[in-house]
């Protein structure tokens, strides 16, 4: 740029050069060199497992669905177990866990209508499935893959067991494979139960292809289940608890049983682990917590002396005397009270914060035989596993009981006590045989003067996604 | 024809002195060699008084001394830190008794001229044989004639500005004793909402310039130290390692950490320009769009070397307590029998207690002195003068064991090299050390005082015995004992610098062409140390007892700029034509790694001295770099102004680093001429300008989320979908206003309306979960907000040393979301039970949304209903300065009107039947949680009387025998925050548990409390 005489400025502003020249620096430069890209500095990309480069990314993937589920498990339980009236978190800083989980609705936009809602693990399942297949070769090969594959589709199938166990008859959003950012749509009851047996059995068919080794190390909670046909015991015992809630899907309102998933569950409970060998009844996978830095710990414990989890006081009241599951889950402590309960029977039932969460057990598998022998009318079968977690878990003499309801009752009586504060099964199965409402023994109780709960809601977010559409489709 | 051309000579000069403050000799373009065709045509043009100013510049070393008192015409109060402006330098300042002495005046006649904000400048002549001058200066009440940044590197009078460009002076700064900057803001200007987060000592405010301008992007204001940009982030402190107020235990924003803005020493400061919207600031391109607070510093002055001290001493307490329930025995023993304590231990508790203590003063209570020492020098010779301060600020909290102190040494360097180049320093040392205490949301355990005495009855005793305290056996801590072992101290060590050289290439009488280059850097590290002991009773809840916290973050800002400036007057002299272009270029740098450890060993304090251990890492980088150009022309009588400016910017936080966004800006100002006897001057004014909210690091990656099970290394998938296009948020104001100047000065009157329209705003959008993300970023959508900015400036009453200030500033700003491509979403609050931000088509930003009541055909979550708004409906300021002699009393009040916070503190005494006003909570409490009728999202409208203050100036013999030599001295008594009227239920209707948010604030959950100071001061010039 020159810099003319003064004489050359003598001119109205717009006729002037310097401006212009200024002004076409502007436009102009800048331009010239190139900014930096700067990266995620924080965390690794999604893109980056788009498909799988090394084994470490698919150990990678597989830690994470369990990972996952670790959390999802810890929720699920706890929040179930309240509506289900047994166990009670008396927190003086977050009062909702009472008075929503004992109240008459849990809202959907807070923190406990938005809980067990997986998706992101469906959704990293989904990454890990697609991962793989398009893994190389050299990476992984054919039988690394299906392993893989079998694996994630097994946890993904997990994850929609939580939601539906905890959604039932709202339904659940039901679809594999999605575009980011793409809704599933809600499907009912019957329908999800459908698709995650379908997922199930895909992944069994990947596990039985899947050669002798997963192409990933799993943690010690899973010892025993850590190749693909071990696996594959657990699948099944997934894939027959399915069973179970599709064969009694419509039993709360019709008292039907559908014969043909009670025929599927037998099937599959025989390809499951499911054990009446002595000292088996707490064999199953469980998930590991740890203090280690970056990992969880089981939110489930809390130390005795101040703990917030305290089970409903007639936990313990209507136990049969001498029944060990009691002693073994509860002590007597000083009373806490808040919103309109109160208990001082602490729950023990973890020892300490990394006290591991069983998935499922194996007592829970012979009492899920005991559901489906009573669903076949084989009351007999059904008391001969009642009376077996009676001896050995219970510690308490065997029970000759005839008449269906009686037996429906017991069997329901020892999932509670035997799978106290580790399953969801008291208040699922209430709800899946018409026994929520009243109190005992035909229904759970009306603690604070309102019946129990029957389904945590649709979440606020995924309705607003929706435009409040959340109405399910058969 | 002279007088305008010595006024140019003086926008010449106070342009360069405010343009970065850097460059304070401007004036000195006057005796700059001429060249000889300007020089002949002023020979035989220029009359008198400008030949002395020429001639006075070539006698400049020919000495002699000059003393005077520079006073307000009228009263007759002295007026401090006047410059002296002889040659274009500053050559000497007053001190606070209005007195100044040049000491290397011209033995022949010379002209100086007198500024000092908030006057009407004076050029005075000095005869050859005058040597005691007094010289009395008209109040620029409405600071028309202080100048004000349109460019990087020009600058223009405030009254022909074509905005409403907000000035804050040094002297209304510091009235009172300032924690920091932002307090000093409050109530003073129009359109601005300063607003504290908690009554924490330390800082942590929230400036919101004419209304909420982003949903997802940045909330701060850009802040503009001396030509330098200087970071204002809020890093968190880690108390969530404690509070579990949000999952996990790294820290969050409910650790209501403090803006680092903090730091600066308010003294320092000798003014503050407010540009609040994208039509002033659209120079500073996509930083800007929640305004630019450019704070100028103090500099030095030629001649006899200065002294000031200052010396504050004062006290504080609790403004307001929430009581709690009186029980009597009976109630008491039956109140407890659930908690498992037996009559005779509530027997005991009722007799030590006498049944009621006011815990909240037993643990909010502390009356221990602040104290404040602020000494600054300034001086210099010939070419070179200095500036130096040093600050010893300490607060102490009401809280027991907390407080905030602050260290800062300052040092300003000016120099003048021949006649072309001019090269500036500011530097800053600042050491600050903030203990706040635990207050606030916990989740994990109730752990803040107020959120322990909600749950446990005032009767119980939480006093030691023996050294030993008492578990509580209502909730899970004690809070005398969380008080009294538990440390929380954040520690900030910061150099600010920046430098200015200006180079001028041509100056002639009509041409003048500069290079301005300014470089600055700001980095600081701050480190937070949390230490909670095993034997804190809610420690071991989680099995892991002890709890030790490390959050250290390194930050750094670096801006650089070089601009080019050319400066066009014609041989008619019709009008001024100033052309600025140059390019500006911005680093900024920051890595905070915090580490958390739990169960700890023996109450080892050390991070590596516990089984377990989280450690975070968070890193960002972000460049910018942009081009401008902008064109000022000053014509008809310098009483139009039209302005056009081009802003093109790229940053690397866009989804593509290289793509430049032009942002335009266009003003016009006319002064109309005065058409009746008591309108002196009326000036109309437009502006339109656009700038950009640039997307914040990492908005452009989908990142996924690390997890370790069982040893192993585990990806999750992150909650958040990013946008890898994003691109800046687009603001576009226009401005339009007029301004009236009457009755000679003493009345004024700004009236300005705007309109704020946001586009491609910066979403972050709820996704329905089952995505498998619950949010994304994208851009789209519109917002607006329409406002209103009155000030009125007024000298009601003025008779011989008797004057009275009177002004007041009222704002009312009204937002709206105009268009959303996405369904209506909610900003994430505690659900709707509580309130929450919604964005929805057609309602404000800022409102507040809970459960519509239960219907017939609803039992249960029925839609929501707006019950409130963050936004008030109108703030108003309003501050009265009567001055008889030395004697000075100065009054602020500040009011917000209709607006609500989401009071969880009130639901929480409710709750647990401990309120005050027991059994009337049982009612409120069946509202909320049966019909939720949204009882908790209450009117937080309020009036406060910010600022009092009373003073004295010695006359100067008194001072002189007094204090031994000093010039003058002055006595004075101050509060901050002495009343608030209001009809809110919880502590302080200024709240905001979430620390500074666009949309998520007003949210109270068991803040620090307020607190009245009241300070006396005493301030010598020596």
């Amino acid at each position: 740029m020159k810099i003319v005489s003064n004489q050359g400025f003598v001119r109205p502003p717009w006729q002037r050069s310097v401006p212009w020249a200024m002004l076409a620096m502007v436009l102009v430069t800048g331009a010239a060199c190139e900014q930096p890209t700067v990266p995620d500095y924080n965390n690794p990309s999604e893109s980056q497992f788009v498909s799988i480069s090394a084994l470490s990314q698919v150990q990678a993937l597989a830690t994470g669905l369990l990972d996952g589920d670790r959390a999802n498990i810890g929720s699920e339980i706890m929040y179930t177990e309240t509506m289900g009236r047994d166990i009670y978190r008396l927190d003086n800083a977050e009062p909702r866990y009472i008075i929503e989980l004992l109240g008459t609705s849990v809202d959907p936009s807070d923190f406990l209508g938005g809980s067990v809602w997986p998706y992101s693990t469906i959704h990293l399942a989904d990454i890990m499935i697609k991962g793989s297949t398009a893994a190389n070769a050299s990476v992984l090969n054919d039988a690394s893959k299906k392993a893989a594959i079998g694996f994630a589709q097994t946890m993904k199938a997990l994850e929609y067991i939580r939601a539906i166990e905890t959604r039932d008859s709202l339904g659940v959003p039901l679809g594999t494979d999605l575009a980011a950012g793409t809704l599933a749509p809600i499907r009912c009851k019957p329908a999800v139960l459908d698709g995650i047996v379908s997922i199930l059995d895909s992944a069994a068919v990947s596990l039985s292809a899947g050669g002798s080794s997963f192409p990933f190390v799993l943690p010690s909670g899973f010892a025993g289940f850590t190749t693909p046909a071990t696996f594959l015991t657990f699948n099944r015992a997934l894939a027959a608890k399915v069973d179970i809630y599709r064969a009694f899907k419509s039993y709360a309102a019709t008292k039907a049983v559908d014969q043909a998933a009670l025929d599927a569950a037998v099937v599959a409970l025989g390809k499951s682990f499911i054990s009446t060998a002595p000292g088996q009844l707490d064999v199953g996978p469980t998930h590991l917590y740890s203090t280690a830095t970056g990992e969880q710990v089981n939110v489930l414990y809390q130390a005795p002396a101040s703990t917030i989890f305290r089970a409903n006081p007639r936990v313990v009241s209507e136990a049969e005397a001498g029944d060990k599951r009691v002693a073994q889950n509860t002590t007597t402590g000083q009373l806490k009270s808040l919103s309109g309960v109160g208990s001082n029977v602490l729950l023990t039932t973890y020892a300490s914060n990394t006290a591991p969460i069983p998935i499922i057990t194996n007592k829970e598998l012979i009492l899920m035989r005991a559901e489906v022998q009573w669903g076949l009318g084989n009351l007999a079968g059904a008391m001969a596993d009642v009376n077996l977690i009676r001896q050995t878990d219970a510690g308490l003499p065997p029970l000759t009981l005839t008449t269906s309801d009686a037996v429906l009752t017991q069997i329901l009586k020892e999932k509670r006590y035997s799978l106290l504060f580790k399953s969801p099964a008291h208040w699922v199965d209430s709800r899946m045989f018409g026994r929520l409402v009243g109190d005992p023994p035909v229904g759970l109780g009306k603690e604070r003067g309102f019946d129990p709960i029957a389904a945590l809601p649709i979440p606020a977010s995924e309705a607003s996604g929706r435009n409040g559409v959340t109405a399910c489709t058969p | 024809m002279f007088v305008p051309r010595i006024l140019k000579v003086r926008r010449s000069s106070a342009r360069f002195s405010s343009g970065s403050g850097l460059c304070r000799h401007g004036f000195a373009v006057v005796h700059l060699p001429l060249t000889e065709m300007a020089m002949s045509k002023l020979s035989y043009r220029a009359p008198v008084p400008f030949l002395l100013l020429v001639v006075g510049a070539h006698a400049a070393f020919a000495q002699r001394s000059v003393s005077g008192i520079v006073t307000v015409e009228g009263s007759g109060a002295p007026i401090a830190e006047a410059n002296i402006v002889l040659q274009g330098t500053t050559a000497a300042r007053t001190g606070t008794d209005g007195r100044f002495v040049l000491t290397r005046a011209p033995s022949a006649a010379f002209t100086i001229l007198v500024r000092r904000i908030g006057f009407n400048q004076k050029t005075i002549s000095v005869g050859a044989s005058a040597n005691d001058i007094r010289i009395a200066l008209v109040q620029d009440v409405l600071k028309l004639q202080t100048q004000v940044v349109t460019g990087e590197a020009t600058t223009i009078a405030r009254r022909n500005l074509a905005n409403d460009v907000a000035v804050v002076s040094a002297e209304d700064l510091t009235r009172t004793t300032t924690p920091t900057v932002e307090h000093a803001l409050q109530g003073k200007i129009a359109g601005a909402e300063v607003t504290s987060n908690s009554g924490a000592p330390g800082g942590s405010l929230q400036v919101r310039l004419r209304g909420v301008a982003s949903i997802n992007a940045s909330s701060s204001p850009l802040y503009v130290i001396d030509g330098a940009v200087v970071n204002n982030v809020t890093i968190n402190s880690g108390l969530n390692a404690l509070t579990g107020a949000s999952s996990g235990v790294n820290s969050s924003s409910q650790d209501v950490g403090v803006n680092r803005i903090a730091d600066i020493n308010p003294n320092d400061i000798e003014s503050i320009e407010v540009l609040k919207g994208p039509s002033a600031s659209a120079i500073y391109g996509s930083e800007a769009a929640n305004g630019v607070i450019i704070i100028t510093t103090k500099r030095g002055q030629n001649g006899k070397t200065a002294f000031s001290l200052l010396q504050r001493v004062g006290t504080q307490e609790i403004t307001k307590t929430l009581g709690a329930r009186r029980f009597s025995l009976d109630s008491a023993i039956a109140y407890s029998a659930p908690f498992g304590a037996n009559a005779a231990t509530v027997s005991q508790w009722y007799q030590n207690t006498g049944g009621y203590v006011d815990w909240e003063k037993e643990v909010y209570g502390n009356h221990a002195p602040s104290t404040e020492t602020a000494l600054s020098v300034r001086g210099g010779a010939l070419a070179t003068t200095f500036f130096a301060s040093g600050l010893l600020h300490h607060d102490a909290g009401i809280m027991y064991n907390t407080g905030y102190d602050k260290q800062s040494i300052r040092l300003n360097l000016n120099h003048l090299e021949g006649s072309k180049l001019t090269l500036g320093l500011s530097s800053d040392l600042i050491h600050t050390l903030t203990k706040r205490g635990f207050n606030g949301n916990t989740n994990r355990a109730n752990i803040s005082p107020y959120i322990v005495f909600a749950a446990t009855p005032s009767f119980y005793d939480y006093r030691p015995v023996d050294g030993v305290y008492p578990v509580n056996p209502f909730t899970n801590s004690n809070p005398l004992q969380t008080m009294a072992l538990l440390k929380d101290p954040e520690e900030v060590y910061r150099g600010i610098a920046s430098t200015s050289g200006n180079y001028k290439f041509v100056s002639s009488d009509r041409n003048e062409l500069s290079l301005q280059v300014n470089a600055g850097i700001d980095n600081f590290t701050q480190r937070a140390n949390l230490f909670s002991p095993a034997e804190l009773q809610f420690e071991g809840q989680d099995g892991l007892p002890g709890t030790t916290g490390d959050n250290t973050t390194q930050a750094v800002v670096g801006t650089y700029s070089a601009s080019l400036v050319h400066k066009f007057t014609p041989a008619s002299r019709s009008f001024v034509a100033t052309t600025s272009a140059g390019y500006r270029g911005e680093y900024q740098r920051q890595t905070g790694i915090n580490i958390v450890t739990q169960n700890l060993l023996a109450d080892q304090p050390n991070v590596d001295r516990g089984s377990t251990v989280s450690l975070f890492e968070a890193r960002n980088l972000v460049q910018n770099g942009s081009v401008y150009a902008q064109e000022e022309l000053l014509a008809l009588n310098e009483r139009l102004l039209l302005t056009a400016g081009l802003l093109r910017e790229r940053s690397t936080n866009d989804g593509d680093p290289n793509k430049f966004f032009t942002y335009p800006k266009a003003s016009v100002s006319y002064r109309v001429p005065s058409f009746t006897s008591h309108v002196n001057e009326f000036k109309l004014r437009l502006a339109v300008g656009q700038t950009g909210n640039q997307p914040l690091y990492g908005m452009k990656f989908t990142p996924l989320a690390p997890t370790v099970y069982a040893g192993n290394n585990g990806v999750q998938l992150g909650t958040t979908l990013g946008d890898p296009v994003i691109t800046p948020e687009r603001q576009t104001e226009i401005e339009g206003g007029f301004d009236l100047d009457m009755f000679r000065g003493r009345v004024g009157l700004q009236v300005t309306g705007y309109q704020k329209r946001i586009t491609d705003m910066i979403l972050r959008q709820g996704l329905s979960p089952s995505t498998g993300y619950s949010t994304q970023y994208l851009n789209g959508g519109a917002m607006r907000n329409r406002g209103t900015e009155i000030g009125l400036t007024a000298i009601p009453f003025q008779t011989g040393t008797f004057t009275w200030n009177s002004h007041i500033s009222f704002s009312r700003n009204v937002g709206v979301v105009e268009r959303l491509p996405v369904p209506p979403f909610v900003v994430a609050g505690f659900g709707y039970g509580y309130g929450q931000g919604r964005i929805e088509v057609g309602q404000s930003p800022t409102q507040i949304v809970g459960w519509a009541p239960l219907t017939v055909g609803c039992p249960a979550f029925c839609g929501s209903l707006k019950y409130g708004d963050t936004e008030p409906r109108y703030s108003l300021g309003f501050s009265n300065d009567l001055q008889w002699g030395g004697v000075r009393l100065y009054g602020l009040i500040d009011s917000r009107q209709g607006m609500s916070n989401v009071d969880a503190t009130h639901r929480k005494y409710d709750l647990l039947n401990t309120a005050a006003d027991y059994p009337a909570n049982i009612e409120r409490q069946h509202h909320w949680t049966v019909d939720r009728f949204g009882e908790y999202i209450e009117d937080a409208s309020f009036v406060k009387l910010r600022e009092l203050t009373l003073s004295y100036t010695l006359p100067d013999r008194v001072a002189q025998r007094v204090v031994g030599s000093a010039r003058s001295a002055r006595l004075e008594l101050s509060g901050r925050n002495l009343y608030t009227w209001t009809n809110y239920w919880g502590l302080d209707p200024e709240v905001s548990n979430f620390g500074n948010q666009n949309i998520l604030r007003n949210q109270d959950l068991y803040p620090y409390p307020p607190s009245r100071s009241i300070a006396f001061t005493l301030a010598v010039e020596f």
